[in-house]
């Protein structure tokens, strides 16, 4: 099957008065399958949004190919235009003195759907993302989650078969971003394909199917959400939770223990392999400490721990 | 062309919509109108303190063709408010494309600016004691209607500009309409300017329209009036061709060096 997302070798320079140029991103190559949920993480100014832009064709690479569903982004900017859904996170790319249903007949005028057509979505949509009681109301009187969903409406209003989303949940209540996710899994079901630009670590753990790491341009990882923890050399580990300090400087001068680290609330004893695990795990039972479980570097650890160095250096 | 007349409709509703986040009908009225008959009759009174009732008549229809141009040319401000407010990148990927919206954002003011000329047509004439020749005045109504359209283009035209140089729309407009008013043949002939300067005149919107709103008054041969008609659409084709360009190439330079979304 064809890819849903294929980009090779993809470079975007910025050039910049009197200033050297800012290389956005750098021989980036990645692919995504369709009907797979991607996650894009990285911290601010890393090359997500700029990959987004590419691949929506509202920018130009400055060398490097990206083809979406098989088309070139350079070459074949109507066929992509027609297969993919922008959705912009943020208070702008909508007009505020429209209701939210103008706003959706507007942009659906400008992706060539007949009149019955696009009311018909555009009911259905702002029903399927909670707005339609809020239908003629002015997009001004919107919160914030509320305008994301809309975002997320004109992005579903011409069938999109790839949607790319840039931080669609940045601001949203937990309430809002979980039901908001929960339409993004309704729509992957319904056989679209997502890119998802966040920095949110949680939302990325919830959605995707597998996650790309970048950093200043540079793409540092690709792997499936699940296998991502195992991507730091120190693979295994064992949390557990005990007030007593001498115990864990006790339990770092076993063989099996590479080092123990105090985390908020809990431990970390950090072993070689799967076995150095069961044996921290049966030290522990054999001191009474029954809190302990195998555990596997979260995405946030593997993201922080890659690229965690800049602080807020972008 | 059907789904262009639908996204000029749709951007038409969206132009009147953000009109009325600036006027409700009362504000305009007895705002804006009125602040527009003001200026005319400032400008005409001019003319009847100097003694001279010709002048008074020269200023007086030029000031009222002018709003015409006035209001039309404030598709400025609307068309760069797409930057401010992150429209423009998502208008540019549509695949209908950006520019059949262009047509329809500043319709609003065409309306306004059609009320406004009109109302001060009919009404100020008489009240300064300069009235129109009726029913000839009448065939003057779609002359300045032809110069709305016209001063639409240049707006539109202009505005590539203000999308290029961002925080710069009201300056834009201003000098806009600031070189019809003061060169255009409003207030001061176009003879009394030299000739290089007159030349340059010619390409400006209400120019020729204004000429012909003069000779429908003087009763001037109809092959001269329509000759100026012709040439003033001319003129308003041109700076329609000038806007078309200019946008799509904001969005190809955009696109090119990543500068589309930038907030203005």
């Amino acid at each position: 099957m064809e890819a849903a997302v294929a980009a090779s070798s993809l470079r975007r320079m910025y050039e910049r008065r009197r200033k050297d140029a800012v290389v956005a991103l750098d021989d980036l190559t990645l692919t995504i399958a369709q009907n797979e949920i991607h996650g894009l993480l990285g911290p601010n100014g890393a090359g997500k949004t700029t990959l987004v832009k590419i691949l929506s064709t509202v920018l130009l690479p400055t060398s490097g190919t990206a083809r979406v569903l098989g088309h070139d982004v350079v070459a074949e900017t109507k066929a992509v235009r027609s297969l993919v859904g922008l959705v912009l996170g943020g208070d702008r790319g909508l007009y505020d003195r429209l209701t939210a249903r103008r706003n959706l007949l507007f942009w659906g005028a400008l992706y060539k759907l007949d009149s019955r057509t696009v009311r018909r979505r555009a009911d259905a949509l702002l029903e399927r993302v909670g707005l339609a009681e809020r239908a003629d109301d002015p997009v001004e009187r919107f919160s914030r989650g509320m305008r994301q969903r809309l975002h997320l409406a004109r992005g579903l209003l011409h069938e999109p078969r790839v949607l790319f989303l840039d931080e669609p949940t940045s601001g949203l209540d937990p309430v809002a971003a979980v039901a908001f996710r929960r339409l993004v899994l309704e729509l992957r079901d319904e056989g679209r394909t997502f890119l998802l630009a966040t920095h949110d670590m949680d939302e990325a753990t919830a959605l995707c199917d597998r996650v790309s790491l970048i950093d200043r341009g540079r793409l540092l990882l690709t792997d499936d959400t699940s296998n991502v923890g195992r991507i730091l050399g120190d693979r295994e580990c064992v949390d557990f939770v005990h007030e007593d300090d001498a115990l864990a400087r006790d339990l770092a001068t076993l063989p099996s223990v590479l080092d123990v680290e105090r985390l908020d609330d809990r431990w970390r004893a950090h072993t070689a392999d799967r076995e150095g695990s069961r044996r921290v795990l049966a030290w522990l039972v054999e001191r009474d400490v029954l809190t302990g479980r195998h555990a596997q570097p979260t995405l946030e650890e593997v993201y922080l721990r890659t690229v965690g160095d800049r602080g807020m250096r972008v | 062309m059907i789904h262009v007349l639908r996204i000029v409709r749709q951007a038409t509703m969206l132009g009147f919509a953000e009109m009325g986040r600036v006027y409700t009908w009362r504000t305009w009225t007895f705002g804006w109108l009125v602040r527009l008959l003001c200026q005319v009759s400032f400008y005409a009174l001019l003319g009847s303190y100097l003694g001279d009732p010709g002048l008074t008549r020269y200023v007086l229809v030029g000031n009222i063709v002018v709003l015409a141009c006035l209001e039309s040319t404030i598709v400025v401000i609307s068309l760069a408010g797409e930057r401010a407010q992150g429209t423009l990148p998502l208008l540019a990927v549509a695949p209908a494309g950006h520019l059949p919206v262009y047509l329809g954002r500043g319709v609003q003011w065409m309306t306004t600016g059609l009320v406004s000329s009109l109302v001060a047509w009919t009404v100020l004439p008489p009240l300064l004691g300069v009235p129109l020749p009726w029913p000839r005045a009448a065939y003057a109504i779609p002359v300045i209607a032809l110069i709305l359209l016209s001063s639409y283009g240049y707006g539109c035209a202009l505005a590539g500009v203000a999308l290029r140089l961002r925080g710069v729309e009201w300056l834009v407009l201003n000098f806009a309409y600031g070189i019809v008013m003061t060169f255009g043949g409003v207030n001061v002939p176009l003879s009394f300017w030299p000739a290089p300067l007159r030349a340059a005149l010619e390409f400006l919107p209400l120019v020729h329209g204004l000429q012909a709103v003069r000779g429908i008054l003087d009763g001037a041969p109809t092959g001269h009036v329509l000759a100026q008609v012709g040439l003033e659409a001319l003129v308003g084709t041109a700076w329609y061709t000038i806007a078309w360009l200019s946008m799509d190439r904001l969005v190809a330079t955009g696109r090119r060096t990543g500068t589309l979304d930038h907030a203005g």
